[in-house]
């Protein structure tokens, strides 16, 4: 069988989207992990108001999938905004399961270091950054590893919007290649190898930082 | 189109026309559409994807015993791990199209998402049973042991239900990922819920807004309840769903 995806200009394509995907993967992050602290602290603050806010933002993001709501932001808004509407639209996504995967971590802090933290001063942010944090996320560290795999899985919804070529991650290019060819089966095989070396690579290097924090949280 | 015709073709799609109708696959899968369509892929998708499930947390064993019992379950963690980190629009796409340019087999598309789900499924929830499996207490064994059951029996009538009972939000977090997850169906226009959608956009174009909020509406609605249910389940069982389902 000829491997019509290892010649030019396939491969270049699929290299092009496998960058865009990693890129994709990084920047959707960027989004996501000051969005999810942010949910976390309004889900830790006293007041009623931002603890509804904060419950549901969790409820909301988790609850709709990312597919619909890509569609509709191709629907209203103009082209040049897809792609940041597709960093949204993941990025709200993660924020919303690793603000869980937080507020789980949080819960198996002892309320005697929040007293020692209050008892020195530490306003409520501070608290939480350098108290609470902390060991929240060493906990919760297999639950969010997971959640950052997904991330990365999520990308591949950028094939349901119409982006311009140059922006296409690595389904894209795979489509954009079987539009052209009618051959599906060699693009999206490719695009599954390079999908499970990401992946691959992302649970390991998960697996070295966890065993960091295990390391870091030793007395 | 009124709001209440819209809901209607959200619910239940648009016919197909019966020249599409293959005659050798089930009808009432190829004439539903919408949520219809939905529900019935995500329903055939866990009944034969649970028991699969079932079957792989089984055959992967708890990572104990010897090399060969190792060796004979590399297969079973070979497709978890691959079917895991194989992103579900992809795990469609390769559902829909490999068969045919592979080998040859053709069949209608509905059929090929509940072939995709039900794998998804699968894997998922062999990874729960397989936490389960590892849960259940040594001293429940031992007493099977000294009942004289052989590990079969011990598996199937001792570990296998407290390993379910136990894991049940989590089992119910697959369902409401399940359901979430068919909306990338889009991609093959499977006729569910989101393709119906699509569809309904392409006839009325100038009410493409309110279609979209409806579905997002129906999507949301379902998998809130489907969280707040296993929200329940896990404050009722104290066990903990885990952070990729639901």
């Amino acid at each position: 069988m000829e491997w019509t995806v290892l010649t030019q200009p396939y491969l270049l394509w699929m290299l092009h989207g496998a960058l865009m995907t990693a890129l994709l993967a990084v920047a959707g992050l960027v989004v996501a992990i000051p969005l999810a602290l942010l949910i976390a602290g309004m889900r830790d603050d006293e007041r009623l108001a931002p603890r509804l806010l904060g419950s549901a933002a969790i409820v909301v993001g988790r609850s709709l999938p990312p597919v619909p709501l890509l569609l509709l932001a191709a629907a209203v808004l103009p082209p040049a905004l897809h792609g940041p509407a597709l960093l949204a639209v993941l990025g709200c996504n993660t924020a919303a399961y690793l603000a869980a995967c937080l507020e789980a971590g949080s819960t198996t802090v002892p309320s005697r270091q929040r007293e020692a933290g209050r008892l020195l001063g530490l306003g409520r942010w501070t608290l939480l950054w350098r108290v609470v944090w902390p060991q929240a996320v060493r906990t919760a560290w297999p639950d969010i590893t997971t959640r950052l795999v997904h991330h990365l899985k999520n990308t591949s919804l950028a094939a349901v919007l119409p982006l311009a070529l140059a922006h296409q991650e690595l389904l894209g290019q795979a489509a954009r290649m079987a539009g052209e060819t009618f051959v599906w089966d060699q693009p999206l095989i490719l695009a599954l190898a390079v999908l499970l070396l990401y992946a691959g690579l992302m649970q390991l290097a998960c697996e070295a930082i966890g065993r960091r924090l295990m390391a870091g949280g030793r007395p | 189109m009124t709001l209440a015709e819209l809901v209607d073709t959200l619910l239940w799609g648009f016919p197909p026309a019966p020249e599409m109708i293959d005659p050798r696959w089930p009808e009432f899968i190829q004439q539903a559409g919408g949520l219809h369509l939905t529900a019935w892929i995500t329903a055939l998708a866990l009944v034969t994807g649970m028991p699969l499930g079932v079957a792989l947390a089984v055959w992967r064993g708890d990572g104990h015993g010897g090399r060969w019992r190792r060796l004979a379950a590399l297969p079973a963690t070979a497709l978890v791990a691959i079917v895991r980190a194989t992103p579900v629009l992809l795990l469609a796409l390769l559902a829909v199209y490999l068969p045919y340019q592979l080998f040859g087999l053709r069949a209608p598309v509905q059929v090929w998402a509940v072939a995709a789900f039900a794998l998804y499924a699968a894997v998922y929830a062999s990874e729960t049973v397989r936490s389960g499996l590892r849960a259940v207490e040594p001293r429940w064994i031992e007493a099977g042991r000294t009942l004289g059951l052989g590990r079969a029996a011990i598996l199937w009538r001792i570990r296998l239900p407290i390993a379910l009972r136990a894991m049940a939000p989590a089992l119910a977090g697959v369902v409401v990922t399940v359901f979430k997850d068919t909306s990338v169906l889009v991609a093959v226009a499977a006729g569910e819920l989101m393709t119906t959608a699509r569809q309904a956009q392409a006839a009325e174009p100038e009410t493409y807004i309110t279609i979209l909020l409806c579905t997002l509406a129906i999507y949301g609605l379902i998998a809130a309840a489907g969280g707040w249910l296993v929200g329940r389940l896990e404050r009722r069982s104290g066990t903990h769903a885990p952070a990729d389902l639901i």
